[in-house]
Order: C-alpha cells, then sequence, then structure tokens
C-alpha cells in the first residue's frame, strides 16, 4: 500500500491548481456542515442536560402569582421545593442592548442555576449583585465589580424610577444549560426594590419534583389545584418549556438550516464531479499504470486515495473553522436564542464519514471507464 | 466589427460544443440553482417578515409608550395620563370634536401552535371608541365585529392558520370563562392580522390590567407629530415617549432582521464560495478537455480575447441559468407561504426584487468563475495544443 503514497503525492502536487481548488471547497463545504450539524446537536445537547426535575409555574393570564400560592404548591404531594422568580427586562446604557437578569431565591429551588454555596451567601451581604457569564459580559460590555443600571419599565419600584443598579460580583464561565449566556440576580433585591403592594407577587414559581418521572402529572394537578382561583396557572416541564421556546425562536433558522443543508450535499456533488473529470483526463495515465503490470484494483485504490487525501483534509479543516466560528455564534448572533454549535463526536464522525463518501463517489462516476480501460486503444490516442 | 464577430462565433463554438460536456455543465447549473435558491428562501423570511411589521405601521399615526418601553407591552400609560395626552395639540379630531386616539392593550394569551402542539402565545390587542377612524386598513371580512361591551372577539386572517382554537366560532379562554370569535378582520397583510382583538374597557376589566400599554393617535397635518411632542415631553405629568408610529415599526423590525439577515448571508456566502470553487474547477477541466479545440481556432486566427471572452460567456450563461432555475425553485416552494416567528404570522413573499438580487448572484458566481479558466484558455500555447491528444 506504501508504494501507492509517492504516486498519489505527485498526482495531487503536479495538479496544485486543481488539488487546492478542490481542497478549498471541501473546506467550505464542511464548514458549513460543521456548523449546521453542530447548531442542532448544540440544541439536542442543551435538551438533554435540562434538569428533569424542575416544573415552571407561571399566570395563565397576564398577572401576578402571590407569595401564598408558592406555599400551596410546596405542600402539594411530590414537590420537594418551591422557589419564587422574577425577572428584570429592560436595556443597558444603549435602547438596543436588551438586558435581562434572572432574580432567583434559594439554592434547593433552583438547581439549575451553576451557582456554588459560597456564591449564593454571597448575596446575604451584597443583595444588589449578579453573577453574569462571559458571553453576556461582552455583550454588555462589564466585568467584575462594575456597578451599572438597567432601565427597565416594565416592573415598578418602590421609588418610582425606572433603574435597577447591579454590581458583578462575577463573571462565570457558560455553561450549554443556558444557551447565549446568563445573568442571576437575587429575588431578595427584586422583592423588596418593589413598591409595598407587589411585594407578595413573584413572576413565577419554580417548583423542583422528587420524582423527575412524574413531572408531568405534578404540573397538571398544580394548574386542576388553581384552575378555579383568581389567579389560574399554567404549569410544564422546563424541558417543554425549553423545546417551546426554540421552536419558536428558531423555526425561521430550523428551516434555513434543512435548505442549507442541501446545498451543502450540491457543493460536495459539485466537487465530487469536478475529481471525476480530473480522473477521466487522465485515463492514459491510468493506462500506462495498468500497462506496466498495476491490477484494476490498485488502479482503483489509486484514485480513490487520490480523492480521499483532499476530502478528508478539506473535512479536517472546515470543521477546524466551525470550531473557530462556533465560539462567536451566540455573541454574533445574540437574540436569535442559537446555541454554540457543538462539534460532538457524532457530528465529526458524520463529517468523516461524508468526506469518505465523497471521495467514493468521484471514484465510482468515471468507475465504468476505469474498468474498462481499453488500455490500447488509450495509448494510442484513439480513445 | 469583425472582433466582435470573432467573439460571438467562439461563444457559439463553445456553446455548440456543450452537449459534449452536459453533465459538467448541468452540475455547475444545478450548483448555482442550490446557492440561489437557498439566498432566496432565507432572505424571504427575513424581508417578509420585516414587511409585515411594517406595513403596521403608518406615518399619519403617532404611538406612544411609556418612558423606557422600547416595544408595546412593556411598561405602562395609567388612564390618568391618557387623559393628558388626548387633550393634547396635533392630534386629529372627528365630526365630533373627539380626539382620534385610543388607549390600547397589548397582552399574551395562551395557546397551542398548529405546528408543533406546544404552547404559543397569542398578542390579544384592544381596541377603543375610535379604533375604526384611527385604523382605517381594519375590515371585517368574515362575521361580524364584536359589539363593544360584550364578550367577544374578533381575529385577524393569519392567526387560525397557525393557533388552534382562535378561529371563527371558537371559543377562547378568558380569565372570567369561554368568549367566542365572532369575526375574522383583515388590516393591511401586517403582524396586527395575528393578533386577537376584543374592547378595551373589557379587557382592562376582565385582565386585571391597572393601565394602558400604549396610546396610538391620528396626526393633525404635517406639524402634528412635532406639536404633540413638544407638549407631551414638557408636561411633568407625562413620564411618556411619542414617535411615528412607521418609525416605531421600522426600529422594532431591525432588531431582529439585522441579525436574520447576518444568518442569510452569512450562510449564503459560504455556501456560494463553495459553488464558486468547484465551478472554477470544472470549467478548468472544460478548457483542458477542449485543448485542441482552442488551439485550432487560435490557429486559425482567432485571437486570445474572443478565446477567453468565449470561456468566460458559457460559465456565465450557465450560472445565469441556475440562477433562473434556483429563483424558480424558491418562488415555487416559498412564494405565499405562511410562516410564524413567535406571535407573528406571515405569508413569505419571493419578491421580483429578491429574484433580481438571486441572478445578481448567480452573474457573480458566473463571472468570478469564469475569469481564471478564460485566462487560462487564452495562455494556451498553440502548438503544444494542437499535439494534444
Amino acid at each position: 500500500m506504501l508504494k501507492y503514497l509517492p504516486l498519489v503525492w505527485a498526482a495531487l502536487v503536479r495538479r496544485k491548481l486543481r488539488t487546492i481548488l478542490t481542497l478549498l471547497s471541501v473546506t467550505v463545504a464542511f464548514t458549513l456542515f460543521g456548523t449546521m450539524m453542530g447548531t442542532d446537536a448544540g440544541f439536542r445537547r442543551a435538551e438533554d442536560i435540562i434538569n428533569r426535575k424542575v416544573v415552571l409555574v407561571g399566570a395563565r393570564f397576564a398577572d401576578n402569582l402571590t407569595d401564598g400560592m408558592g406555599q400551596q404548591i410546596a405542600a402539594m404531594p411530590n414537590v420537594a421545593a418551591v422557589s419564587a422568580g422574577g425577572s428584570v427586562f429592560g436595556y443597558y446604557r444603549n435602547p438596543k442592548t436588551h438586558a435581562y437578569v434572572m432574580m432567583v431565591d434559594t439554592a434547593a429551588g433552583w438547581p439549575n442555576v451553576p451557582l456554588s454555596p459560597a456564591q449564593w451567601s454571597q448575596w446575604q451581604t451584597k443583595r444588589d449583585g449578579v453573577f453574569i457569564s462571559r458571553i453576556t459580559a461582552t455583550q454588555w460590555g462589564v466585568k467584575k465589580g462594575d456597578v451599572f443600571n438597567i432601565v427597565s419599565s416594565s416592573i415598578p419600584r418602590a421609588d418610582g424610577g425606572h433603574a435597577w443598579q447591579f454590581e458583578v460580583l462575577d463573571v462565570l464561565d457558560d455553561t450549554p444549560y443556558w444557551p447565549g449566556g446568563f445573568s442571576f440576580g437575587s429575588y431578595q433585591y427584586y422583592k423588596f426594590s418593589r413598591p409595598a403592594a407587589d411585594q407578595a407577587k413573584a413572576g413565577w414559581f419554580q417548583a423542583v419534583v422528587q420524582d423527575a418521572a412524574d413531572a408531568d402529572n405534578t404540573a397538571v394537578a398544580i394548574d386542576a389545584r388553581f384552575a378555579d382561583s383568581a389567579i389560574p396557572t399554567r404549569s410544564e416541564p422546563e424541558v417543554m418549556t425549553r423545546n417551546d421556546a426554540a421552536t419558536a425562536a428558531v423555526n425561521v433558522a430550523a428551516v434555513t438550516r434543512r435548505v442549507a443543508l442541501v446545498g451543502l450535499f450540491m457543493i460536495l456533488l459539485l466537487t465530487a464531479h469536478g475529481m471525476a473529470q480530473s480522473v477521466r483526463e487522465r485515463l492514459s495515465e491510468f493506462a500506462v499504470l495498468k500497462t506496466v503490470g498495476y491490477s484494476d484494483a490498485g488502479v482503483i485504490a489509486l484514485v480513490f486515495a487520490e480523492a480521499l487525501a483532499p476530502a478528508i483534509l478539506g473535512a479536517a479543516l472546515g470543521l477546524g473553522a466551525a470550531a473557530l466560528l462556533s465560539e462567536r455564534i451566540p455573541a454574533l448572533l445574540p437574540g436569535l436564542g442559537l446555541p454554540e454549535p457543538y462539534l460532538s463526536p457524532a457530528v465529526i464522525g458524520e463529517a468523516l464519514t461524508a468526506a469518505a463518501l465523497l471521495a467514493l463517489l468521484s471514484v465510482v462516476l468515471p468507475g465504468r471507464s476505469l474498468k474498462r480501460l481499453d488500455v490500447a486503444a488509450i495509448l494510442a490516442g484513439r480513445s | 466589427m469583425i472582433f466582435l464577430r470573432s467573439c460571438l462565433a467562439a461563444v457559439w463554438l463553445n456553446l455548440v460544443s456543450l452537449k459534449k460536456r452536459v453533465w459538467a455543465s448541468l452540475v455547475i447549473v444545478a450548483g448555482v440553482a442550490c446557492v440561489v435558491a437557498v439566498l432566496l428562501s432565507m432572505l424571504s423570511v427575513t424581508l417578509s417578515l420585516r414587511h409585515a411589521w411594517q406595513r403596521a405601521g403608518s406615518p399619519d399615526r403617532a404611538i406612544i409608550l411609556a418612558a423606557g418601553a422600547q416595544a408595546e407591552g412593556n411598561g405602562t400609560i395609567s388612564a390618568a395620563q391618557v387623559a393628558i395626552i388626548k387633550d393634547g395639540p396635533g392630534i386629529a379630531r372627528d365630526a365630533k370634536g373627539r380626539a382620534i386616539a385610543d388607549a390600547e392593550i397589548l397582552t399574551g394569551l395562551d395557546v397551542r401552535r398548529r405546528d408543533t402542539g406546544g404552547h404559543g402565545y397569542i398578542l390579544l390587542r384592544s381596541f377603543g371608541p375610535t379604533a375604526m377612524a384611527l385604523r382605517p386598513e381594519f375590515h371585517i371580512i368574515a362575521g361580524r365585529m364584536y359589539h363593544p361591551g360584550k364578550r367577544e372577539l374578533v381575529v385577524g386572517a393569519e392567526a387560525p392558520g397557525q393557533f388552534l382554537g382562535v378561529g371563527l366560532g371558537d371559543k377562547v379562554e378568558m380569565p372570567d370563562g369561554p368568549w367566542p370569535v365572532v369575526g375574522v378582520f383583515r388590516t393591511n397583510d401586517d403582524v396586527v392580522q395575528s393578533e386577537l382583538v376584543a374592547d378595551t374597557d373589557l379587557i382592562r376589566a376582565v385582565m386585571r390590567h391597572p393601565a394602558y400599554s400604549s396610546v396610538i393617535v391620528r396626526l393633525a397635518g404635517e406639524n402634528g407629530l412635532a406639536a404633540l411632542k413638544r407638549a407631551i415631553t414638557t408636561n411633568p405629568a407625562l413620564q411618556v415617549t411619542v414617535e411615528r408610529q412607521s418609525d416605531y415599526y421600522n426600529r422594532r423590525s431591525a432588531e431582529f432582521s439585522d441579525l436574520n439577515d447576518k444568518l442569510s448571508y452569512g450562510v449564503s456566502l459560504l455556501l456560494g464560495l463553495g459553488a464558486l470553487l468547484a465551478s472554477v474547477n470544472i470549467l478548468y477541466s472544460a478548457v483542458t478537455i477542449r485543448l485542441v479545440e482552442i488551439a485550432t481556432l487560435r490557429a486559425l486566427g482567432f485571437g486570445a480575447f474572443p478565446v477567453a471572452f468565449a470561456v468566460a460567456a458559457e460559465g456565465l450563461l450557465l450560472s445565469l441559468t441556475g440562477g433562473v432555475i434556483g429563483a424558480a425553485i424558491a418562488y415555487d416552494l416559498f412564494d405565499g407561504v405562511q410562516d410564524i416567528w413567535y406571535n407573528n404570522v406571515f405569508h413569505l413573499a419571493v419578491s421580483p426584487t429578491l429574484i433580481a438580487l438571486g441572478l445578481v448572484w448567480a452573474l457573480l458566481i458566473g463571472l468570478l468563475g469564469g475569469v481564471l479558466p478564460a485566462i487560462h484558455a487564452a495562455r494556451l500555447p498553440v502548438a503544444e495544443g494542437l499535439r494534444a491528444t
């Protein structure tokens, strides 16, 4: 097998431009492949890691839940912990910079918040503190120790103003659980900044159930409990809420992703055709090889190796480019809720398979003429 | 003249020999078709959505929001503030001297989505007493208008296509029980056409809304907005901002369409680059295959330019054909199809402008793809070419 290597190399180097063109188009195709399939994998990973014990409880109609409801939910079967949640949303500095801080209460009620006990306890002394992720810190342009205001017109404040002041306690690593970044503040700060009449109102509740398998039924039971009350609820396991949100936000992106995949395979076809063409042009060379004693299989293996080299190299380069691009996608396209593309082993495997298929295709296309090589005719220039 | 004729003759000879290279040519056509189809389908989504937003805004109307609220639905305006605003200057008045201005409430209702069966939100907008004078584009196309003060809803024509249980005759669950949908309305094929509409006073009471989301006013004449703005911004009792309604919808739609455009162009650029590289490759081999033919042409006295021109023209023609096919595919698949983005339901349009853009992309790919192979063809040494087999 090794004796073929110099031949393969020579063939590739002799047609530098063609080899480079092929390599580049394969690279481009796999850059697309990596980001597209990676985004899909990113979505799936985000769904897989959602805590199945978390049930979100909100008001069925535009209304506020009350603290009392939280206590009632906590007393229901299968509910281990209940915590109130709130949100401060508005903008930071520029109306175009949307800012959102999720206000969370107790560690037991928020297993899905990536904070250590030490970090949770920091809020006891710094109520207006926030923990934000790197992506969010970059979007807002803030760093650890910064004090900043979020202008929010949606949640009335006791002081009558619109400015919510926060201090960045720390900038943390992003987690796939919160694609597109996160920011967490203290619910106690949220609660006591609101007018006295609003302080007993919660934005929503997060219930943690004991048995994750029964989370759906618990959500139904919670809604039934409040169905005929003044404030009916709408409850759902977090994983379902995430699914709804994902389809609502990126429905368009999902459609285009499918379309783009079709386009991608078109590029691969184009490339395969280009490679096949170069094989046809060199039939006389293969005739020479056969004359000097190469077998049919040997010639075909040689052609396959020649196609495989740029295909695999291009796939590797393309996936590398996709990896570089991936890190920037949440920051480049904020607000689309796209997760960072995840180049999982499965995606890499698919890419390499596609590369091998590409090489195979470029052998199969001119295969017939290769197999039935009329050596004498070709050498005599009569083909 | 001779120069021109030799150019045309070279192109003609080139095209005649296309029959021999039919597969290679088809591959270029298909590749470019794909690029153009992807570009147009992606852009048709973002542009159609943006247009649906923009059509909702009228330069004759102004929207007043709570200070700091960037969007209708964030922040509230109290009834007392509404009364002051309605008395302000710059607002058109009807025959009875009433200001053509309404406080509206915009809120969400939980409904099932037709496509996924999951939860979705439909917007519920409340209309005030002057709504018909304020929104002349609003008209009922089926059923009837709700009776003010009655627990009834009318639905925008787009909504039932994407949301379950909001069609004519359906009952929508409200805090005080089910309300019937008694009519279907059209506006300007805009985003309002995917909303539910009911009476303001009733919505405010039933939804326990303490205040309003916005005040929409019809402006009086050219200087209406300036007069209204001056009065509103100098009144310390009002913490509101006023904006021409068309500017408002323009600004809001730019927020998402900038992002979507980045995505569409990013993907299309990569695809386009891929198709470009591949077609350069294929045109190169087209030149190599026709080595003898090209050398013969040169020997017959054709200049270098006509030969190069013919190669470039071939690339251009092939990718333009691909562009037309791609545009046709995008048009066939997406034009007129209903799509949904959060709570906005809208129809996709593959407009003539978009198609022209797609063809420009095809032309560019053809031009760039043909240049290098054309130069290569022009530089082929004649003698060597004639000896080649």
